[in-house]
């Protein structure tokens, strides 16, 4: 059975380096998707790419500002409008860093990261828990809503130079776990996946083939970010789950 | 797309609260699975009454004392001997004495714990590992096997009375950590399941707390995706499932 069988989705941050490939596994698994990016022309990009012709009609490409509050609530307006309702919010947008120690930066530096990965973060996830919380169960489900935003590792564990970013991240997992316990009640599920090394395309940025080869894969990612958007993964709630893979000691 | 088709599962505990529900999802995602019980006879009537009569091919009762190594060796053997591979165990097996303050109890009772969690997820893992780590992968898989081990919240925050068990159970956390650890550049995959609260059929509780409860199904649909090949990215973790009790 498709694990995301007619969910509608909200998809954030696949216009970047991480590639289609979550569109691609989302659709595969029976979705409806909006394909959310700064730039209307990216998100089609997307959709090119990740899809078929036959099958492109199952996503939609919007474009929002995430450091607006407004801006991101009338993507998740224009989800509903065109599908129904919102299944789903995976978020892997706010995942620009910068390498600088915390004796080496000022405050604005903070600020810049912190507006960048945390606010955008709560814009969109604070709109689309309350078109969720709107909205009925789909018939036979456990959840309302799903929301999975992806964070680092490095929140929990922070790596030398990586301060902002951690420090940072670290507020949206707080964010998600607040969601997941102001609204359990309610049939909202919130998690955070938490990832370290990932293997995008074409990244050059290993020491190594054998560090390449112990990265996550975006596959892997993908696969797991479909099964948290899926009403199967309710069980998990106000989870920060790690997406280690075979970096699983580190 | 099915989440484990093609599948040789090893489903041990298979009789208990959650197993049956399990068992049920796995087969309509695609496996093949050997349900393992401490009595053969209750294996075959869990077959019986959660699949379809068309499924139950699919199953393959099977009996083992999990106290005795070569007894749980017997059962991975002969799920391998059924089926040709093992590319998954899911254990939900384990007995002892739950709930008994820490100061009522003896050293007896520790050792009972730790035989009847910790001792028998040890000798189930070793030899699933074993027979994992000797066969191929699967055409186009991410990971050689995945070991998904069922332990419970007290393993990490014990609830008062449950001292024997929390111990017993953080030892089955850190053996799944271990394996992890040890052959995740073999393509082996392990992680702890840890369960909050299940509203299982004739459970206790206020209708609060059981609408907070997890379902046998949510345990259930979360053990089969651990025991797929989709979950690789998630490696030597300690999975809480916590449904709506997370605070």
């Amino acid at each position: 059975m498709n694990l995301v069988q007619d969910d509608v989705i909200l998809l954030a941050g696949i216009t970047g380096r991480i590639g289609a490939a979550p569109l691609t596994t989302l659709v595969a698994e029976g979705a409806r998707v909006v394909v959310l990016s700064r730039d209307r022309k990216r998100a089609e990009a997307a959709i090119a790419a990740a899809l078929e012709p036959n099958l492109r009609n199952r996503a939609l490409a919007l474009a929002a500002d995430l450091y607006d509050p407004a801006s991101a609530a009338a993507a998740v307006a224009e989800c509903v409008k065109t599908f129904g309702r919102l299944d789903a919010l995976v978020n892997l947008a706010g995942s620009g860093w910068r390498r600088k120690t915390v004796t080496d930066s000022g405050l604005g530096d903070l600020r810049e990261t912190l507006a960048e990965v945390i606010d955008t973060a709560y814009n969109l996830a604070q709109a689309a828990l309350r078109t969720m919380l709107a909205q009925p169960y789909r018939e036979g489900a456990r959840s309302r809503g799903r929301i999975v935003t992806v964070t680092a590792t490095t929140a929990k564990a922070p790596n030398p130079g990586m301060s902002a970013f951690a420090t940072a991240k670290a507020g949206v997992n707080a964010l998600m776990l607040s969601i997941a316990r102001e609204h359990k009640a309610d049939g909202i599920v919130a998690n955070a996946l938490l990832v370290g090394g990932i293997a995008f395309p074409g990244a050059d940025h290993f020491r190594s083939e054998t560090a390449r080869a112990t990265a996550v894969s975006v596959q892997e990612l993908t696969n797991t970010l479909t099964f948290l958007a899926s009403d199967r993964s309710s069980g998990i709630n106000g989870a920060l789950l790690d997406l280690t893979a075979r970096l699983t000691d580190r | 797309m099915k989440l484990v088709d093609g599948d040789a599962v090893l489903l041990a505990g298979a009789t208990g609260r959650v197993g049956g529900a399990t068992l049920a999802t796995l087969v309509r995602e695609g496996a093949r699975v050997a349900v393992l019980s401490r009595d053969r006879t209750r294996a075959a009537a869990t077959i019986a009454k959660v699949l379809e009569p068309g499924e139950v091919a699919n199953a393959l009762p099977l009996e083992a004392d999990l106290n005795d190594p070569d007894s749980a060796a017997a059962a991975v053997t002969a799920c391998i001997t059924a089926f040709g591979r093992i590319d998954a165990l899911i254990n939900l097996a384990g007995n002892g004495p739950q709930r008994i303050p820490l100061v009522k109890t003896t050293l007896e009772d520790l050792q009972q714990s730790i035989a009847g969690y910790t001792e028998t997820a040890y000798n189930l893992a070793l030899p699933a590992l074993r027979a994992m780590l000797a066969q191929p992968f699967r055409d186009g898989m991410l990971s050689r096997g995945r070991i998904v081990t069922v332990t419970a919240g007290s393993s990490k925050s014990p609830a008062p009375g449950r001292g024997a068990f929390a111990v017993a159970k953080a030892g089955v956390n850190a053996l799944m950590l271990a394996i992890a650890r040890e052959h995740k550049a073999d393509g082996i995959v392990a992680n702890a399941l840890v369960l909050g609260g299940v509203a299982f059929p004739g459970r206790a509780g206020s209708p609060e707390d059981i609408k907070a409860a997890a379902t046998p199904q949510e345990v259930a649909d979360v053990l089969t995706f651990l025991a797929s090949d989709r979950s690789s990215g998630i490696n030597g973790e300690l999975v809480d499932l916590n449904a709506r009790e997370i605070d």
